[in-house]
């Protein structure tokens, strides 16, 4: 999914979604560089998914007896 | 370089929305779409020691020039509007800008429109006091706090001339304004230093050849009116860039920046010099708006303030000469016009013209994709979702009104 950075006020960064409505997401959510007018494109990183959840997993299955 | 030929896209691979941080707070979109009543009255003869020296002219040649301390405030002085009764609108759009001028040629202007989900109630709002056309339209910068109800309105209405600085945004809401401009036919004059849009109301800012970058704030319309011996002055969300581009003397300032501390520069508020102040702002918006600094730098140069977060719809009218307060406020119902109080018959002329009677059957308010409420802007409960709607479409809905954020009803 894509939103446009609309502008920053304060800490936030105010985004249009896809269905043209705003909302507020925190500066330290958007990548540094992104400026006003910015595309973002968020997507869910499969591979590192799978890599945390492999080794949470590991983790867990350490210490549960 | 255009915006396009920018990296399009940015990757993030996880990113949570934080929903429950709305943009504003309840209430605040009501403010248009509810009946009104006169909450105080304030006649401010501002300090006019020379008044009696300085006609309200009808023509230009009879003006003299009264401030010469810059070129531009020399020039501007130079020309007036002029006619009857100059009357500013400052809308109560929540956490953005809206002004509509009833000048006293009988002409209008609009500068800016507020969110998007605000411009019905704009429009029901310019319509209530009896116009179809608005002459002269700007648009300050592209975010959508300033034309998100643009295209509303210039749906809505009989168009002249519209100025928008030749600055772009990537946004729907910007790309929707332009194709609404374009779809009627219309063509947009460049917003620059130096364009008069009619006697006596000027461009101050950008100035030709600035160039702000992706700094859209910076390059708002700086407009100034100037009537008689009495000057409005309307800053968009100006930085203090440009801010220090230009000097003059102002009675009447539109804060630029909904009163961020991005925008305040003790150095300019001393050389305005404004004896009102008006801040266009949300109630409990979440950008800490407006900044305190703000506040007390107004109040060390004289400004008595006025706020749309508290004060609601801010209607101030000059004949030239004087400058005169009124706020209206939105969430009670029409009073009476012999009861706003008036001290003097002037005020009371005022009172019973100014206040437009708002339809509230035609409001907008937001529902959400599954909820059987309905809201005002701002509602925490729009967190996931903002969808605009009339008031009368959501009754037909069979939606009720939000519990928490008292929308109209």
């Amino acid at each position: 999914m894509k939103y446009i950075i609309d502008r920053f006020e304060g800490n936030f960064a105010i985004v249009e979604l896809s269905d043209k409505t705003f909302v507020n997401i925190p500066k330290a959510a958007i990548p540094p560089e992104a400026k006003e007018g910015a595309v973002i494109d968020v997507s869910v990183d499969k591979g590192s998914t799978e890599a945390r959840t492999e080794k949470i997993n590991n983790l867990m299955g350490d210490l549960f007896k | 370089m255009k915006w396009y030929q920018k990296p399009a896209a940015i990757l993030i691979a996880l990113l949570v929305l934080i929903p429950a941080l709305g943009m504003s707070s309840c209430n605040t979109s009501a403010a248009l779409t509810s009946s009104v009543t006169t909450l105080k009255t304030t006649t401010m003869q501002t300090e006019s020691t020379s008044e009696s020296t300085l006609p309200i002219v009808t023509e230009i040649e009879t003006i003299a020039p009264i401030e010469t301390t810059s070129p531009e405030t020399s020039a501007t002085i130079m020309q007036t509007v002029s006619g009857g009764v100059l009357r500013v609108h400052y809308l109560d759009v929540g956490q953005a800008d809206s002004e509509f001028i009833e000048l006293p040629d009988g002409k209008t202007m609009l500068i800016d429109a507020g969110n998007k989900g605000d411009g019905s109630a704009v429009v029901s709002y310019i319509k209530n006091l009896g116009y179809s056309t608005i002459d002269y339209l700007v648009a300050t910068h592209p975010h959508e706090d300033h034309i998100g109800g643009m295209a509303t309105v210039i749906n809505s209405f009989n168009i002249g001339q519209i100025y928008m600085p030749k600055v772009a945004s990537t946004t729907q809401a910007f790309e929707g304004l332009l194709t609404t401009i374009q779809d009627k036919g219309y063509s947009i004059i460049t917003a620059q230093a130096g364009v008069q849009i009619a006697p006596g109301i000027n461009i101050l800012s950008p100035g030709v050849g600035s160039d702000y970058g992706n700094e859209l704030n910076d390059w708002s319309a700086v407009i100034s009116i100037v009537y008689g011996s009495k000057t409005f002055l309307f800053m968009g969300d100006a930085g203090t860039d440009p801010e220090s581009s230009f000097t003059i003397d102002a009675d009447v300032v539109k804060i630029s920046h909904h009163g961020s501390r991005t925008a305040y520069s003790a150095s300019l508020y001393s050389k305005l010099s404004p004896t009102i102040a008006i801040i266009d702002v949300g109630a409990g918006n979440s950008y800490g708006l407006p900044d305190e600094e703000v506040i007390q730098g107004l109040i060390a140069v004289g400004a008595t303030i006025y706020r749309t977060d508290t004060n609601g719809t801010i209607v101030v009218e000059s004949d030239g000469s004087t400058v005169t307060i009124k706020s209206i406020e939105s969430t009670t119902p029409v009073a009476p016009a012999t009861t706003a109080a008036a001290t003097t018959p002037k005020e009371t002329t005022a009172a019973t013209t100014l206040a437009p009677v708002l339809d509230t059957g035609t409001g907008e308010v937001y529902k959400t994709k599954t909820g059987s409420k309905y809201h005002s802007d701002g509602c925490s409960y729009l967190s996931k979702s903002r969808i605009p709607i009339s008031l009368a479409d959501a009754k037909a809905e069979g939606l009720t009104p939000c519990s928490k954020c008292n929308p109209p009803q």
